[in-house]
């Protein structure tokens, strides 16, 4: 089955608002079995905008990570990201297909 | 080594213009041995912006990922994804702690068989005992109890028990159906009285 991955990219207006936040997410994503793929890596951007900040998520199927972001937990801690942050937040199904 | 990620955001406004460009650099990321993880799938944009297509690609390496970007091959396809569309494109490393717990990752959960058995012919089991290593070894078995003492507090009890630990409960019952120890079982047939369970271990979960 094809999985589900966050693509997230983030500005953080306010480091130590953010934090809690930050710190806030491993409970939360372990609840719903995520696995960071991509979380504050070097990064180059190559072309056209991007922000400072880069994650992907990969969650066992589209509906988990969509469960995820809906649910009371996340939704609470949310708050806190956005009150410090500007994010760009993608949720997308992962490609079962043909490997080149 | 943390791998390295292509993680194109676009918007295609000509989709058979865009076309040549997909064929020439995909024919570059089979060379790369990229792998793709995204394209083409469900998605909702939950905050802010994002352009239509999102495509995320996995290669060995951050420095791969970079070096196909900027290298000879990629460079030929470039020019043809321009007149076609407008992009944003991150390249980016990866997380190389990928557990979001803090702690250790979680073991997988342990196999074990539960044997109770009853000896009723000592000399045609002995064969048997000779023939179980090989399958016991291929599959990494540990025994943790074989003929230790015991005592019956309750019930019943054959008088022999043995307790095996595998590294999975996939590994204890793929040793169960493996040639080499049904061959060996084989060989128990008849000499001993026994009952077998196979148990997936506890994870405190």
């Amino acid at each position: 089955m094809a999985k589900g991955y966050w693509i997230g990219r983030v500005e953080v207006n306010n480091e130590q608002g953010y934090k809690p936040y930050a710190d806030a997410n491993p409970a939360i994503f372990k609840k719903f079995g995520a696995k960071y793929v991509v979380r504050g890596g070097k990064y180059e951007g190559v072309e056209g905008q991007s922000r400072s900040r880069n994650v992907v998520i990969e969650f066992a199927d589209y509906a988990t990570a969509v469960a995820c972001y809906n649910s009371p937990e996340y939704q609470a801690n949310l708050k806190i990201r956005q009150a410090n942050a500007i994010t760009d937040l993608l949720i997308v199904e992962g490609y079962d297909g043909p490997q080149p | 080594m943390p791998k390295g990620y292509w993680i194109p955001h676009l918007d295609v406004h000509d989709m058979k213009g865009f076309q040549a460009y997909r064929d020439l650099a995909d024919a570059g990321h089979k060379k790369f041995g990229s792998k793709l993880l995204a394209r083409g799938g469900r998605r909702e944009v939950v905050e802010g912006h994002m352009r239509s297509r999102n495509v995320l690609r996995e290669f060995n390496s951050y420095d791969e990922a970079l070096g196909y970007y900027h290298g000879p091959d990629y460079s030929k396809a470039h020019p043809l994804r321009e007149p076609f569309s407008e992009c944003d494109f991150i390249i980016v490393e990866g997380c190389d702690d990928a557990a979001p717990d803090s702690g250790p990752p979680a073991a997988p959960l342990k196999g074990y068989w539960i044997g109770h058995l009853d000896v009723t012919e000592p000399e045609g089991y002995k064969r048997y005992q000779a023939a179980y290593h090989e399958p016991f070894r291929k599959f990494a078995a540990r025994f943790l109890v074989r003929g230790g003492r015991y005592q019956v507090r309750e019930g019943r009890a054959r008088s022999r028990t043995v307790v095996l630990e595998f590294p999975s409960y996939e590994a204890a019952l793929g040793c169960y159906r493996s040639p080499e120890y049904q061959a060996a079982l084989a060989l128990r047939d008849g000499k001993a009285d026994i009952d077998l369970v196979i148990i997936e271990g506890y994870g405190g979960r």
